[in-house]
């Protein structure tokens, strides 16, 4: 934020705008605690599967209820699945590549989206028109049905195309969003000061108008992370995400989903997991409106 | 409008074209082959298979064919489906997923908008926490973990629907609930949102100022101008909804697209695969476009087409 090729005004102007978006997101109580929440089951994510006494693939006693199982003379605190595997430990270890797939694919399609709508804007007339239909005609793609497509022609090839198949149509969105910014602020007097001094094109878009819009762009991403590890679970429910020996919390629920029968419920391998799951997407979603309306200025009247 | 709907139109050869394209290739290298069996294939009948589905062809020529026969209204043989046409397949399917997604989406206005207008005009009440919190948790969960609670609650606790299938309105209930609850979710906030964008509008106090009595402020006046947000929601709802159905059509056992399609992907039965891409891509255009017409109507500050 503080170019030294910018006009004083405008890192200053910049640096209150944020911290005023800080202040109050501070102020709202949900967001903080969804922060703080977050932050712990990140830490518990990467910490909890080194330090539990059993793998996330270790087999054992199956569908054990939750606590002491007499059969294997253990403590399974999530009980265990139908290959006998402790539950608790692959909620962590699923955890680990949810939250991976979430925050991967979304800096993805943030690196894309801003970079596209950033060109786009800037260029302006016939490049910007010619690169927006692209994006029009891409918003009109069924894209989860090419998604699973893509999921099915790579095959079972690990995480990475994983990533990329999930991140590949959400960029579209941040592009407009990053145009629209770019539009607005491309003709300011801090733009035109800058251009005045002789400052190259690309400079002045990644040093001046760049950081101005990332306000939206972050609010944005907040809200696009649980999104994709709802479509990762999605796809791992129809057999193409996340595939064995790695698991996800998508994958878990849905096994949870696939093993209920009118005979036995096997509750425990079902709930935890959308616990996991649902309180992790609450609390993305609720840090998402806290930015949204810390970023807003329209927000300061409610 | 007229020319704005008429270019619209033109647009769709397009991006079928584009979608058409990318699946084809997608399929094209995909691992595996329609054919592949357990039994390994006599080299000669393989040759005969495939100079009789096609398969030997280059992509691009075999590309040609199909559109050729698109034109014609043909989608061709189903692959893997004995016996069965392409045509024959989704005149049989689409029905099915479409009576679901119709119903779906129309829960989700029935219960979202109500919900979202009732939070936004008793803003920071027990009504608006209350709905809202309801609301993130119904966006919080895949529709196929709700789908699992409502069956082992209605189902195998209670005993009060049937489990799966189709053809009965008790069989219908389930999916459509399940399907509809993130969307109900979505269209609540977003009313919310609509509300409380339009009631610090200058055109509401005009209204107040003038004396219209409350509830018609907020039927003639506010409703039009809140609304426009869900309206937006609708093209891409509607979308989500076609592929949303994937999960619940799986999970309750239902015969419509979304079976076909997952099945069709996982066995490389190309012509299918890009039958039900067509449908889909034709249905999304088409629906975007009545939003945006709808859209124009509703918002007096819309003008289409320059």
């Amino acid at each position: 934020m503080t170019a030294p090729g910018a006009p004083p005004e405008e890192p200053v102007k910049g640096k209150s705008l944020w911290q005023d978006a800080l202040r109050r997101l501070r102020r709202n109580r949900a967001a903080v605690a969804s922060a703080v929440f977050l932050a712990l089951l990140v830490v518990a994510c990467i910490v909890v599967p080194m330090f539990v006494d059993y793998q996330f693939q270790q087999t054992g006693a199956k569908f054990q209820p939750p606590g002491y199982s007499e059969r294997t003379g253990k403590l399974h605190l999530f009980g265990t699945d139908e290959l006998g595997r402790d539950v608790l430990a692959r909620c962590f270890y699923g955890g680990r590549i949810s939250l991976l797939i979430g925050i991967v694919a979304t800096l993805v399609a943030i690196v894309i989206g801003t970079l596209y709508g950033a060109i786009s804007g800037y260029a302006g007339r016939r490049v910007d028109d010619v690169m927006m239909r692209i994006v029009d005609i891409l918003y009109g793609v069924p894209y989860m049905l090419i998604v699973l497509l893509i999921m099915v022609a790579i095959g079972k090839r690990g995480l990475v195309p994983l990533f990329g198949a999930l991140g590949l149509f959400q960029w579209l969105t941040t592009a407009r969003i990053v145009r629209g910014q770019v539009l607005t602020f491309k003709n300011r007097e801090f733009v035109q000061a800058a251009r005045t001094i002789g400052a190259p094109r690309m400079r002045i878009l990644f040093r001046h108008l760049l950081p101005n819009t990332m306000g939206p762009v972050i609010v944005y991403s907040t809200l696009m992370v649980p999104s994709v590890i709802l479509q990762e679970a999605f796809l791992s429910y129809l057999g193409l995400g996340v595939q064995q020996p790695h698991t996800s919390w998508g994958l878990l629920a849905s096994d949870g989903a696939r093993a209920i029968n009118p005979i036995e419920t096997y509750w425990w391998i079902l709930v935890f997991p959308a616990i996991f799951l649902g309180s992790t997407l609450l609390a993305l979603n609720f840090l998402g409106d806290g930015l949204r309306d810390a970023f807003d200025p329209k927000g300061r009247r409610a | 409008m007229l020319r704005y709907i008429l270019v619209r139109l033109l647009w769709l050869p397009l991006i079928l074209l584009v979608i058409l394209g990318i699946t084809t290739w997608l399929m094209r290298i995909a691992p595996g082959s329609p054919f592949a069996a357990e039994k390994s294939i006599d080299p000669q009948i393989m040759q005969q298979i495939e100079r009789k589905w096609g398969t030997n062809k280059t992509g691009w020529q075999w590309f040609g064919s199909y559109l050729a026969g698109i034109a014609r209204g043909d989608l061709g043989p189903s692959f893997k489906v004995q016996g069965r046409t392409v045509n024959d397949l989704l005149g049989s399917a689409l029905p099915v997923s479409l009576t679901l997604g119709l119903l779906a989406l129309f829960l989700a206005l029935l219960v979202g908008v109500p919900a979202g207008f009732l939070a936004g005009l008793r803003q920071n009440s027990i009504w608006d926490y209350g709905s809202m919190a309801i609301a993130l948790v119904g966006i919080s969960l895949p529709a196929f973990v709700i789908g699992a609670f409502l069956i082992v609650w209605l189902v195998f606790h209670w005993d009060v629907l049937p489990v799966g299938g189709w053809g009965t309105i008790d069989k219908l209930l389930m999916p459509a609930v399940t399907l509809s609850a993130p969307f109900a979710a979505v269209i609540a906030r977003l009313a919310r949102a609509g509300v409380l964008e339009v009631v610090h509008e200058d055109y509401i106090r005009t209204a107040k100022a003038k004396g219209l009595p409350k509830g018609e402020i907020v039927l003639k006046h506010l409703v039009r101008g809140a609304i426009l947000p869900v309206v937006s929601y609708l093209a891409p709802a509607a979308a989500a909804i076609l592929t949303g159905s994937f999960v619940v059509e799986k999970l309750f056992r239902i015969p419509g697209m979304g079976m076909h399609f997952v099945n069709s992907a996982l066995n490389r039965d190309y012509s299918l695969v890009l039958g039900v891409v067509i449908v889909y891509a034709t249905l999304l255009v088409l629906f975007n476009l009545v939003v945006d017409v709808a859209y124009g109507f509703l918002d007096p500050r819309v003008r289409l087409g320059k």
